[in-house]
């Protein structure tokens, strides 16, 4: 069989066949799914010895396989930038975040207890549903909930909000009328894990649930790290699986095109002379997978997000509010005499707090 | 029970209960993947190559033990639409408090009661052991309560001049406020964790209790040297404490101690044990 120039199919061994077959079929060079594609089974089964139903096995596999073809950066950049990003309410959050928390991506959101970790995903879940006419997603969420944190009270008073604003933005675009109440209540997914196994079930089975709800385009998971604070009965498996989870989440980012929003507890990292640091949880296996890492902190009576980690631009902050209506910029009267966005020398440098000078100035 | 907590959920064998091509339960049973916890944290890769199987049975497997182990979807709609989820709360008796709360006690996740010593923190739990005991119309639960100590006894006296004004004020609550008042002595972290994880369970499953009061959190921390390993019980305590509440759908009360002198006990003590702090209410 001549061979087209550039394409020459996949190899057999990449096709997901078991390797007593592929053997059998490399033997009888037949490498490539071009060089099987246009046998019989009855054909292939004489030259390599596997059985009929083995070679239909191996020609439906063959046909399936696809070979992916690389994209060039111009493309990558075109449709990246055409790309809606979900805005937060809060001008000084989306500006840091570079106009939102972005689609195709995993952010994490970091904090203390009863910073606004989860206040932050109630508002995005009601976010990405905005109408494409007003610069929206225009997509549903799937809200995955292992502490039992969601309150459907707070979603309905964003929601409210939301559908306020966008009526007093106006325009007479059909996907407007379509934005209320009960349609962003319905347009969130919300799925109650028990366990580390019902978060990896719940990933896994996305594909499955875009097929009934295509656009969905939010998947937020509150919290990743609260299942892993138990007593595993064998540390191999925590870490096995947190790798799984970790990996599983990339898949609706890239092939879906969703924004994954994770958020995470933070835990005491001790360094030398016993001084300690305030650090998101679940290490190093876990810190390389999200694409962004906000941190959510108190400066005082007042929401400070900072970025930890970003490639569009340097780490610095944002100061925020949680009112009734979601995430929003802190009022001018009680803005801090350091304007809105600070900027930091280092990714590590936090905002001092009151607790951080005590405990620096006790180690002195 | 313990497998309505969902531990031994996705430890134990499950090919049994999958509806796929026995085949495929036989290669599965063969390569040492049994559980759920087993099949999900593979990659595809691994299980081909380990069962022998063509990527098109793996895949009819995984989907099988997926749909298995789903919890079930619910709209916020739905949720908003049921009240099935609608927050409920057990009084406490004094309607400021109350409002401040937004109804009371939330039974749901872990309330945390902090403050200095002779504040009131114990009058508030005994006063919640009562109240809960009242019926819903009243403001309770109509359930009992499991009363956990860790410092001192449990103050029965107090707790008996409490009951006598108490049924002058509520003539509807149960004939016996003691009888449903299951007292647990336990000065020790390991204690308190064993208790946790198996005497607590026991007990939710034979009677009905409507809330958990945990008198004190940070007292038998306090008493053992701040290590890895106290951390990390204190880590499982909220967990399973977590778990109980929502899979018994009671409420729990924590009490914690205020610490003034060691700073750095204080850092350890205070990011551990807001874990378990009850994110229930709003702003």
């Amino acid at each position: 069989m001549t061979e087209a120039a550039g394409t020459s199919g996949r190899l057999l061994n990449e096709c997901g066949l078991p390797s007593s077959q592929v053997i059998k079929l490399l033997s009888a060079d037949f490498s490539t799914t071009d060089d099987v594609k246009d046998m019989k089974p009855s054909e292939l089964s004489q030259a390599t010895g596997l059985s009929l139903k083995e070679c239909v096995e191996v020609l439906s596999a063959a046909a399936n396989s696809q070979h992916p073809s690389p994209v060039d950066m111009l493309q990558l950049y075109q449709e990246g930038s055409e790309l809606p990003q979900i805005v937060t309410f809060c001008k000084a959050l989306d500006t840091l975040l570079g106009g939102g928390i972005p689609l195709q991506a995993i952010t994490e959101v970091s904090g203390v207890p009863g910073v606004g970790k989860t206040q932050v995903c109630l508002q995005a879940c009601v976010s990405v549903q905005l109408p494409r006419s007003v610069g929206g997603v225009g997509g549903e969420a799937v809200y995955l909930d292992t502490e039992g944190s969601f309150t459907v009270k707070r979603l309905k008073d964003m929601a409210a909000c939301a559908v306020h604003h966008v009526g007093t933005i106006g325009g007479v675009a059909e996907d407007i009328s379509c934005f209320t109440i009960e349609s962003i209540m319905k347009g969130v997914h919300y799925f109650r894990c028990q366990n580390c196994v019902e978060v990896l079930a719940v990933i896994k089975n996305i594909p499955k649930l875009m097929l009934a709800h295509p656009n969905i385009r939010l998947l937020v998971v509150d919290s990743v790290s609260f299942h892993f604070r138990h007593d595993f009965p064998d540390a191999r498996d925590r870490a096995k699986l947190l790798r799984s989870i970790t990996k599983e989440l990339i898949q609706p980012a890239v092939t879906h095109k969703m924004a994954v929003l994770v958020t995470n507890h933070m835990t005491t990292h001790v360094k030398e002379k016993g001084s300690a640091t305030l650090v998101p949880a679940l290490g190093e296996t876990w810190g390389h997978c999200p694409t962004l890492r906000l941190n959510l902190s108190w400066c005082g009576p007042t929401r400070v997000a900072t970025l930890t980690k970003a490639p569009h631009c340097q780490n610095s902050s944002a100061y925020f509010q949680v009112s009734v209506g979601g995430l929003r910029d802190i009022s001018d009267n009680t803005q801090p005499s350091t304007a809105g966005i600070l900027q930091h020398d280092s990714p590590h440098h936090e905002p001092l707090t009151k607790k951080r000078r005590i405990i620096e100035s006790n180690n002195r | 029970m313990m497998e309505s907590t969902g531990f031994h959920k996705w430890t134990k064998n499950i090919l049994n209960e999958l509806d796929i091509n026995p085949k495929i339960v036989v290669c599965a049973k063969k390569a040492g993947f049994v559980s759920a916890s087993s099949i999900l944290g593979a990659s595809q890769n691994e299980l081909e190559e380990k069962l022998g199987l063509s990527s098109f049975h793996i895949k009819n497997f995984t989907d099988a033990v997926i749909s298995h182990v789903l919890p079930k979807k619910i709209s916020a709609w739905d949720m908003s639409q049921t009240g099935e989820r609608d927050l409920k709360h057990i009084t406490s008796g004094c309607q400021n408090l109350d409002s401040f709360l937004g109804g009371g006690l939330p039974v749901r996740g872990i309330t945390e009661v902090t403050g200095q010593s002779g504040s009131g923190k114990t009058q508030v739990a005994l006063q919640l052991s009562l109240c809960a005991q009242l019926p819903p119309a009243a403001g309770g639960l109509g359930k009992g309560v499991a009363y956990i100590c860790t410092e001192s006894q449990f103050p029965t006296a107090r707790l008996q001049q409490m009951v006598k004004h108490f049924k002058v004020k509520h003539s509807q609550g149960p004939a016996s406020y003691t009888d449903g008042i299951f007292v647990h002595h336990i000065p020790e972290m390991d204690s308190l964790v064993d208790c946790v994880r198996y005497q607590l369970p026991s007990l939710l499953s034979q009677r009905p209790i409507g809330l958990v009061v945990l008198d004190s959190v940070a007292s038998p921390f306090r008493a053992e040297e701040s290590s890895m390993e106290n951390k990390n019980l204190l880590y499982i305590l909220g967990y399973r404490l977590h778990q109980l509440a929502a899979a018994y759908n009671i409420a729990i009360l924590a009490i914690n101690q205020m610490l003034g002198n060691k700073i750095f006990k204080t850092q350890v003590l205070t990011d551990t044990i807001p874990q378990c702090r009850s994110s229930s209410s709003p702003l």
